[in-house]
Parts: structure tokens; sequence; C-alpha cells
């Protein structure tokens, strides 16, 4: 008994770092290329949510239509967030952080306020798809068929994001265009372009990651505020910009936290953080970042 | 000729005595809700210039500012409620609190810059948040602290105005006489050049420390004073959303202007407490009104008002020259 209460522990928790780092991702993405704190990645996340929301009742809750909305809801929000990128965003990348940062807190605030005036006050669900309305037997206990969905759908999507940063030629230019901006630029490539497209990429992850939450629980206009300080706290942990360090630090954060509710109940959310000031104090540039200069 | 200097005196701090003279007469015939609001903008006045100090002086953005304010409310009502200390400790107890909390985390943080210091110090605030949302035997987490007892004679509104407002006044002399002397100086020199700073001999992070450190003494003091205007502590005065609203104050009102976060803090405390009686999207508002400040006025009303008056001023002296 005690050894399954451990493994549905470790399994819950493995959801909860997959749910993590997806809204993690994208953040670590747009940081390491584009240099900007992006806290409207938790608008982005909920906005997934809500357009999934939308979508799979329009559908009328079918297995199709849950497909079709993992399909749409993603790239609309990330359309409409492309579109925000070319024309608030990109004149500021030059300028001091401080602009950067204040910008995406407003629009952060500002999609909080977006959602409650077109979804309502009243915390929402979205239909489980009819295929997941079941439990699968993990060692002859259940454990929901949704979970194991989405924890099969983490590791696909960091093996997406992975192959499209290393092994594409979108991915190498993206690469470059982080390295260096003017040489990629006096190379002949359109460097704004290339930045839309990564914020449009991050945003497309968060997005997915919101998506995928929608049929698990409520949701909350609140809940973008939260997941974005869950995925600061999962990127600083990590190393500003690293992909696979942001899979292990929302492992690490997910599981910290089921074993945690095991031990200390009261402190479960705290144990989140005690990683973080633990890394911030032995490693300030996180688990596979760079090191900062230290003057 | 010293009678001259003193008439100098008064014709250059015309404004600010006409400011000040009407503040100290403020209470006698405004309402009770005015008189709360007018204390409520003097201490975030107090927070916003606190922070000024590491964002405008010291150029760091600051995103974990929020933490001291918080740390020095609990610290008075923790000290009052569950250790029964009289008030004038718990008061006083509260910057130093504080300032212990900026001496640590500044201690990590002020060694980086840009972005990387920004990450650090909200890190650190979120910690700090946590604990107090979470630790209930200490702060009773989530449902705060409320209850706060204030001596008889701060009860009523009018006294706390006064006495918010004298506290204001003295620390805006310190901090002003405090960016004037050579350490303040020293600190905006690293702002403007760290490196040569460096090469000239001084220590660049002992400096920006200090800064901190004394950055966090007077929003401790904020904290404090609010608490006891509210009679109430919550964690969410910790919270980064909060840290996030004082920058957005520093900015919205100038950082390059001594009294700019004064009028960031009492254009934003008016504006949240007069868009709210209208309607429920308070936040939408406020979101649009970054995107707009950010893309129009990079150097706040202040900034935009000084560079008005630079310009009259070149276009009345030009011809002069000509």
């Amino acid at each position: 008994m005690t050894g399954w209460v451990l493994m549905s522990q470790f399994l819950s928790g493995l959801t909860t770092a997959m749910i993590y780092f997806l809204i993690a991702a994208g953040l670590t993405l747009i940081l390491g290329v584009l240099k900007i704190m992006n806290f409207a990645q938790g608008g982005i996340y909920m906005l997934g949510a809500y357009t999934c929301y939308t979508f799979i009742k329009a559908f009328g809750g079918t297995n199709s239509g849950f497909w079709l909305t993992l399909i749409i809801a993603p790239i609309a929000v990330a359309a409409f967030f492309c579109i925000l990128e070319a024309l608030l965003m990109r004149r500021f990348y030059e300028k001091v952080a401080l602009y950067m940062l204040l910008l995406t807190y407003g629009i952060l605030i500002a999609t909080y306020d977006m959602a409650r005036m077109i979804w309502g006050w009243i915390i929402k669900t979205a239909p489980m798809p009819p295929m997941f309305q079941r439990p699968v037997a993990i060692f002859g206990h259940p454990f929901p068929l949704y979970n194991v969905f989405l924890i099969f759908m983490g590791f696909f999507m960091f093996f997406l994001i992975w192959i499209v940063i290393r092994k594409t030629a979108w991915g190498k230019t993206m690469r470059a265009a982080a390295d260096d901006r003017e040489m990629t630029a006096a190379l002949g490539i359109n460097v704004p372009l290339v930045f839309t497209s990564v914020f449009g990429l991050g945003a497309w992850i968060a997005a997915m990651g919101g998506a995928l939450v929608a049929p698990m629980g409520g949701m909350a206009a609140d809940m973008g505020i939260d997941a974005g300080i869950v995925a600061f706290i999962v990127v600083v942990i990590a190393g500003l910009g690293s992909l696979p360090g942001a899979l292990l630090a929302a492992f690490i954060c997910g599981e910290v936290q089921a074993f945690g509710i095991l031990v200390l109940p009261e402190f479960a959310i705290a144990f989140m953080y005690l990683v973080l000031v633990i890394v911030l104090i032995v490693r300030p540039w996180g688990l596979f970042g760079k090191p900062i200069t230290i003057k | 000729m010293p009678q001259k200097a003193k008439k100098g005196f008064f014709t250059r701090n015309l404004w600010l005595i006409i400011v000040v003279a009407f503040f100290a007469v403020f209470p006698l015939w405004s309402p009770v809700i005015w008189k709360h609001l007018a204390t409520e903008i003097f201490i975030i006045a107090l927070f916003a210039m606190s922070l000024n100090m590491i964002l405008g002086r010291g150029g760091l953005p600051s995103f974990g500012h929020a933490c001291f304010y918080c740390v020095g409310g609990y610290t008075t009502a923790i000290f009052t409620m569950k250790l029964h200390l009289p008030f004038s400790v718990a008061i006083l107890s509260a910057p130093v609190v504080a300032a212990i909390f900026a001496a640590v985390i500044g201690f990590f943080s002020v060694r980086l810059t840009g972005i990387h210091f920004a990450i650090l110090t909200l890190g650190f605030s979120q910690l700090v948040w946590a604990v107090a949302h979470k630790w209930y035997s200490f702060t009773k987490g989530d449902d705060g602290i409320t209850g706060i007892p204030v001596p008889a004679g701060l009860g009523k509104i009018t006294a706390y105005y006064y006495f918010v407002f004298f506290i204001l006044i003295i620390c805006l002399i310190l901090i002003r006489v405090i960016q004037n002397s050579p350490f303040g100086n020293t600190v905006l020199a690293i702002r403007e050049n760290r490196e040569r700073v460096t090469f000239s001999g001084l220590k660049v992070w002992h400096h920006l420390w200090l800064n901190f450190v004394v950055a966090g003494f007077f929003a401790g003091l904020a904290g404090s004073l609010l608490v006891l205007l509210n009679r109430a502590v919550f964690p969410d005065f910790g919270y980064w959303t909060k840290s996030a609203a004082v920058v957005l104050m520093c900015i919205f009102g100038g950082v390059g202007v001594f009294i700019g976060p004064i009028i960031g803090a009492a254009a934003i405390t008016l504006l949240e407490h007069y868009i709210s009686i209208y309607t429920f999207y308070w936040q939408l508002a406020l979101g649009c009104l970054i995107i707009l400040l950010v893309i129009a006025l990079p150097g706040g009303i202040s900034g935009y008002i000084q560079d008005r008056l630079r310009q009259r001023e070149e276009k009345r002296i030009t011809p002069e020259v000509g």
C-alpha cells in the first residue's frame, strides 16, 4: 500500500511537472533568444485555457472536437500575441530592460481583465473528452488516463521544441540571432521577423499548456498570475534559456511539491521557493545556465 | 546680502511651501474618506521614494521591493500582537528588521545588473511571501493579522494623518540629504559609468549594497505605517504584483526627478480609487495605461514636464544669445 502511495504521489508530481514545464518552456525560449523576461507568459497560458474551453464547447465536447481544439486554440492565441509583439514590443528590445518588464506586466494584467470581461467571473470547467473519461490500471491501481496523456504530451512537446531548435534551419537562425543580433542581421536575415516567430513559438507552447490543462479542473482569470510566477521559478532554477534545464527544474518542482504534501502539508508551495533560494545562493545562474559575470 | 539670499530661498521653494502648507491644513475641512486616502498616498509615496533610491539613483530594476514593505508590516504586527511590545518599539523596529532583510538579499543581488538583478530580487521576495503565506503558527497565513492596536492618541484619522505627514517630511529630507551627499553622488556615478567608478578605486558593490539597505529601511517604515493605518497585514503586501505596481509608480511619475515617485504614487492611487468606482475592470485600464506610458512617456509625468520647461527656457534664452 505504501509503495502505491509513493508511486501515485510520484505520478501526480510528474503530471504537475509537465504543466510547469509547458508554462516555463516558452518563457525560457523567449528569455534565451529575445533576452526579455516575459511576465505576460502566464496570461498567454490562461488565455490558452479559456480559448480551449470555448472551442471544446463549440465542437460539442466530442473526441474529434478535442483534437481539433488542441490544434486551433494554441495557434489562435499565438497569432494574437505575434501581432502584439510586432505592434508593441518590437521597438523596445534595444532599450532599458525595465521598460520591457513593465510592458509585459501591463499586457499580463490587461489579459487578466480581458478574460474576466469575455468569460465572466465564475470558475469555468471544460468538459473532459469522452475517450479520456476512464482510468487506466498502473500496477493494478486506477490512475486517470488524461494524466497519462498529459505526461506523454509534456515529453512530446519537449522533443518537438528540442528538434525545432537544434535540427531545423529556423532553429539555427534563432540561435544565431540570440548570440549576435547585429551579425545575423548583417548576413541578410530579417531579425525582427525571427524574433516575432520566436515569440509566437513561445506563446504557442504556453497556450498549448493552458489548452491541455483546461479539461483537468476549474479555470479562473488569476491562474495566469500564479502560473507566471511558477514559470519564473522553474526558469530561474533551470538557468535562463536552458530547455533541458527547464524540464529538470519542472520535474524537481513538481515532485518536491507532491512529496512535500506528504511530509509537511502546510508548506507544500513554500518547498518550491526553498529550492529556488537554495539554487539562487549556491548557483545564482541556475542548474544549466552559464555563470553570470559577478563584479 | 543675507537678506537677499533668504528671499531667494522663499521664491525658489514657493511651490514646495504652498504644497506643504496645503497638506498641513488639508484635514481641517476634508471628509474622513479623503483624509484616509491622503494618508495612504503619503505612505505609498514613501514606499515609492525608497524604491527610487535603487531604481532611479542606482539604476537597478528591483522587482522585489514589496518584500521589505511586507517585512516592515509584519514586524510591527507581530511585535504588538504576539510579543506585546510597546508601540514605539514596534514601529521603530520595523525599518530595522526590513533593513536586515535588505542586507541579506542585497548581499546576493547587488553584484548583478539588469534583468538578472530583477530576477534575483523577485525570487527572494517571493520566498518571503511564501513563508508569510504558509507559516500559519507565526504569521497566520493568508488570514493575515488583524485588529492591531494603535495608541489612543493616534486612533483618530486626523491625528494619524499628521503623524504620517510628519514622518514623510522627515524621511524626504533624509533621502534628499543622502542623495546629495558624496555617497549619493557615488551611487549616481555608478549608474552612469560603473567601470569608471571601479577604476577610480571605489568599491562599487559596497555603495550599492548600502544604498539597497537604506532603501529597504524606508520601505519597512512605509509598510509599518500602512499596517497601522489599516490595522491589518496580509501576505499579499509582499506578492510580486505589489512590487511591479510600485515600479510602475516610479516610472509613471518619472525616475529622474526627486519628487517623481511621489507624483506617480499619488496619480496611480487616485486613478485606482476613481476608476474602480466606475468599472470592475480597473486592471484592464491600468494595463492599457502602462502600455501607453511606456510608448508615449518614457520619462514619466515629471520627466515630461521637466523637458517642456527646459525647452521653454532654451527658447527664452536663444534670442538673447543670437
